[in-house]
């Protein structure tokens, strides 16, 4: 097979399409050496009712496919293998990972037409997916880990003993974490539909206490397992989110 | 007012209206707001209710103390209850001094008050407030046994009263009293009329009882002295005014004069009813320095206060004049100084203290060069006069130049038969001028008239008041021609220009040149009235005795007036002694201008102040208020409807209505009520304070 010099699309650069670039140039002189270097790597994407959540751009759900999007995008400018897997009420994975210039549109194309709904189960069916990654491979996890129990934590450490290099994007919205409200609300949970009385000047330190505690729950599990973590805003860009998935595809 | 109770909606409805008021949101997950939350939302609702149950207490309290309700009680009760809290104001006026048939009115006063506390119980409060030129509160609310001693000891004053002033003292000190006890002002005077003249001006509150205690007749006959001037170079002679404030015609008043403890003077007048005299003192020759002048009256009348008057008098030394007369051993009218002489001392021989502050002695030309001589640096004499000398004698101009020199004074006056000559080498170092030739008007065809002086100038001083003559008038028909000396100024010019009178300062002394003759020979001016004060004011110019004048002023003071006695401006910070006639002595420092205040004389007489050396330095004399020999009062009726109220038909202001007293009903006998509207609101206010800081808490 011959090497062919692939020039960038010129609808969709990224900033750091040059890096993307500098990369593609310094392994163009080898196939071979190409193919033996690239992963796969499992886009997990939750798609439950709690990511449902956030105001236009800003919205968790929203936010979370288009850096899937990307994510995909990369990975086939640098000859992995995307895959996507989504998980909420159950598991699938909705694409399999392949090697293919056009797999991201196929991707992308599911990312599309998804929609966030139920509640978030990580459980039996997702792990069974993971169960079945029999190679060294790349997941990433876009998720706001809001589950029952300590089933986040179970699907990190599986990844982990799966032999996956994992990046953990833990996805919140701005209302999530600074609580814009004054007064008594009635707050409704958008996965089980409960309903609770709050007064937020009461209650807004104490909130996000303890939000601070569980994303740093989920970061010391993180970090034990040698998993990049990152807590992204979703009224912030995304080029935090790519810069740490770039650094951790080069330490492969 | 209980229909405001319907406000007690208002609270509620709020509370309804926030209580619908909670809004739905979809939040992503209530995981983080659960268990805790639940409790902090229990919480919070009883709080709430907790408010609501506050905010209607308030609303409620409010209510009621607008609406005042009050507990009626029978008249057992109110009787058995009912304590009195009852203010003295006694005047303290020289009138009550007074001696009547019933005897005198301070002593009538003081049984009368005695008798009061003795009727009142140990529960009831009384106070005293003393009335005199100022009200001021003697004894403040205490059992009235605690104040017969306070009472017993309390003397007159000599000084006025304002009764209005009383009762504004007495009703503020009703108002730190018990509002909830009777309260009434008892007003003990004998209501002269000069007492309550400003009544009308101190409203006293409603609700306040005044009652009289009335120790005085509506008309006592009474004479006393109404003013006494004693001044040693004022213009007035020295008089007396007698006063009657009696209905007896012509009545026989005996007045005496005393001086230094001596009698000067015995008269009786007689005084038409309600008039006064004036009475004529011929004081007699008095040394220089201070003098004590007492005037009595002697009559059957009411108060004796007002029957003697007191008066310091300063007589000073006086300016010792030598006046060189060429012509003596003529008839005395001939002399050329004897205008000048007359001038300066009218009353020679006769008596010193009326007219004139100065003593003339004459002397010849030839005697003039011994009385100048200098004893031990003191001169014999302060001014020497000269009139035009034919003949200087030898050694004058010596002796004067000696003595002007070494603070005396000369005045040179010119006339006929003069040498310019011999006195521009004799009086060469005094003269102001050098002589020229005689001009003679009637060779210009007019005679000259003064047309500028200056009155900035001792001299010239008198004429800048109005009515004081017209210097303009006098002529004048001869006069040297003057030349300057570097030096001299020029007080004043005859309307062409040339100058009618030079002066200059040689050494300590001063000179003046009057360029006429000093008598009618070259000018008509000692017909005129201008002369005399012209001649005064520049022989204490020439002899420096300006200012003496200013310690004749305010010698005499009234008791119970506010007064500054001025030590002079180089008496700052120095420590006086002041003694009255017969009194003890005491010590009094000046401030930093000079005076002395605060000193605190309340009895009439002769005060007499010495440095630290017991030099004296000053007298004063302090005299009751002529206003107190008139005794006639007002009647209880007509003190009564004297007394402003504060209208009961306005409507009540907030804090009246809230805080004020019902005093009619309360103060009856017939019927006692108990208000809570007091307690209402001050429940209120706290209520009102406790809610603020729950919101600040929450």
């Amino acid at each position: 097979m011959k090497l062919v010099e692939r020039k960038p699309r010129a609808a969709f650069r990224q900033p750091w399409a040059d890096e993307v670039e500098s990369r593609w140039d310094s392994s163009r002189h080898g196939l071979q050496e190409t193919e033996m270097r690239s992963l796969r790597c499992q886009i997990f994407l939750d798609k439950s009712a709690s990511m449902d959540f956030g105001e236009g751009d800003a919205n968790k759900f929203h936010y979370g496919r288009v850096l899937a999007a990307v994510l995909s995008e990369v990975m086939v400018r640098q000859h992995d293998a995307p895959g996507l897997i989504v998980f909420g009420e159950q598991a699938r994975q909705a694409v399999p990972t392949q090697a293919s210039r056009h797999h991201a549109d196929e991707i992308l194309h599911l990312l599309s037409q998804a929609q966030a709904t139920g509640g978030t189960k990580i459980d039996r069916s997702l792990f069974q997916i993971v169960e079945t990654f029999s190679r060294r491979g790349m997941a990433v996890v876009i998720s706001d880990f809001f589950t029952a129990n300590d089933t986040a934590l179970e699907l990190l450490r599986l990844l982990n003993a799966q032999n996956q290099e994992s990046i953990v994007f833990h996805v919140l919205a701005p209302e999530e974490l600074d609580l814009p409200y004054d007064g008594e609300f009635i707050f409704e949970d958008s996965e089980t539909a409960e309903q609770l009385p709050v007064h937020i000047d009461d209650f807004r330190n104490e909130y996000q206490r303890r939000l601070s505690e569980f994303s740093e729950r989920i970061k010391r599990e993180c970090v034990q397992l040698e998993i990049d973590y990152q807590q992204l805003r979703t009224d912030a860009p995304l080029d935090v989110a790519l810069m740490a998935y770039l650094e951790r595809r080069a330490a492969v | 007012m209980l229909g405001g109770l319907t406000a007690l909606a208002v609270p509620v409805i709020i509370h309804l209206l926030l209580k619908r008021k909670k809004q739905r949101v979809r939040f992503s997950t209530i995981q983080f707001f659960l268990k805790q939350d639940q409790h902090s939302s229990q919480k919070r609702k009883l709080r709430n209710l907790l408010l609501l149950a506050l905010r209607l207490l308030i609303f409620t309290l409010l209510v009621l103390a607008f609406a005042r309700p009050y507990l009626s009680r029978t008249e057992a009760a109110a009787n058995a209850r009912k304590k009195q809290q009852v203010i003295f104001v006694i005047d303290r006026s020289a009138s009550t001094q007074a001696m009547e048939t019933d005897g005198q009115r301070w002593v009538r006063a003081k049984d009368r008050i005695q008798k009061m506390l003795s009727e009142l119980i140990a529960d009831d409060r009384v106070a005293l407030v003393g009335c005199a030129s100022k009200a001021e509160v003697i004894a403040g609310f205490a059992p009235p046994a605690g104040h017969s001693t306070v009472l017993n000891e309390l003397l007159p004053t000599f000084e006025t009263s304002n009764l209005g002033e009383g009762l504004r003292q007495a009703s503020k000190l009703m108002v730190l009293g018990d509002p909830d006890i009777v309260s009434t002002i008892y007003v003990v005077s004998d209501l002269q009329r000069s007492a309550t003249q400003s009544l009308a001006s101190y409203p006293v509150p409603n609700g306040i009882e005044v009652k009289l205690l009335n120790v005085g007749d509506l008309l006592t006959p009474n004479f006393g002295i109404a003013d006494l001037q004693v001044g040693v170079g004022t213009e007035a002679k020295p008089h007396l005014v007698a006063a009657s404030f009696s209905d007896e015609d012509n009545a026989e008043v005996a007045l005496e004069l005393n001086i230094d403890g001596k009698a000067a003077l015995s008269r009786t007048v007689s005084l038409p009813p309600g008039s006064s005299t004036n009475v004529d003192l011929a004081l007699p020759a008095l040394k220089a320095g201070w003098h004590d002048v007492r005037v009595t009256l002697r009559a059957k009348d009411a108060l004796n206060a007002d029957d003697t008057r007191y008066s310091a008098l300063y007589v000073p030394e006086p300016t010792q004049v030598v006046v060189v007369e060429t012509w003596s051993g003529k008839r005395v009218f001939d002399e050329e100084t004897f205008f000048i002489a007359t001038a300066l001392d009218p009353s020679k021989g006769a008596t010193n203290s009326v007219q004139t502050t100065y003593n003339v002695s004459k002397v010849t030309p030839e005697e003039l060069v011994r009385r100048l001589s200098v004893n031990e640096g003191k001169s014999a004499c302060d001014l020497v006069v000269l009139p035009g000398l034919s003949q200087v004698p030898a050694g004058s101009g010596r002796a004067l130049t000696a003595f002007v020199p070494s603070g005396g004074g000369a005045l040179f006056f010119l006339g006929n038969e003069i040498s310019p000559n011999r006195y521009n080498s004799e009086f060469r170092d005094l003269l102001p001028a050098q002589l020229g030739a005689v001009e003679m008007a009637e060779e210009v065809g007019a005679s000259w008239r003064i047309s500028e002086f200056d009155t900035n100038t001792m001299m010239f001083a008198p004429f800048s008041r109005p009515n004081s003559g017209d210097l303009r008038i006098p002529e004048f028909t001869k006069r040297h021609v003057l030349t300057s000396a570097p030096g001299s100024a020029q007080p004043a010019l005859f309307d062409d220009g040339l100058p009618l009178i030079l002066i200059r300062s040689a050494g300590n002394g001063r000179v003046a040149l009057v360029n006429t003759s000093a008598d009618t020979a070259w000018n008509d001016w000692p017909k005129h009235k201008t002369f005399v004060p012209w001649l005064h004011g520049l022989g204490k110019y020439l002899a420096k005795k300006a200012g003496q004048d200013q310690i004749h002023e305010t010698n005499t003071f009234v008791v119970g007036d506010d007064f500054e006695i001025e030590m002079g401006a180089a008496a700052k910070k120095v420590q006086f002694k002041f003694q009255s006639s017969g009194g003890k002595e005491i010590n009094l420092m000046s401030d930093d201008e000079g005076r002395l205040r605060d000193a605190n004389l309340t009895v009439p007489g002769i005060y007499s102040f010495r440095d630290a050396k017991r030099k004296e330095v000053r007298r004063l004399a302090l005299n009751t208020p002529a206003q107190e020999s008139d005794l006639g009062a007002i009647s209880a009726n007509d003190f009564q409807q004297q007394l402003v109220r504060v209208d009961e038909a306005q409507p009540p202001t907030l804090a009246a209505s809230l805080f004020g007293s019902m005093s009619n009903k309360r103060n009856s006998l017939a019927s006692c009520y108990s208000e809570f509207y007091s307690y209402f609101l001050s429940r209120f206010c706290w209520l009102i304070e406790r809610e603020r800081d729950d919101m600040i808490w929450n």
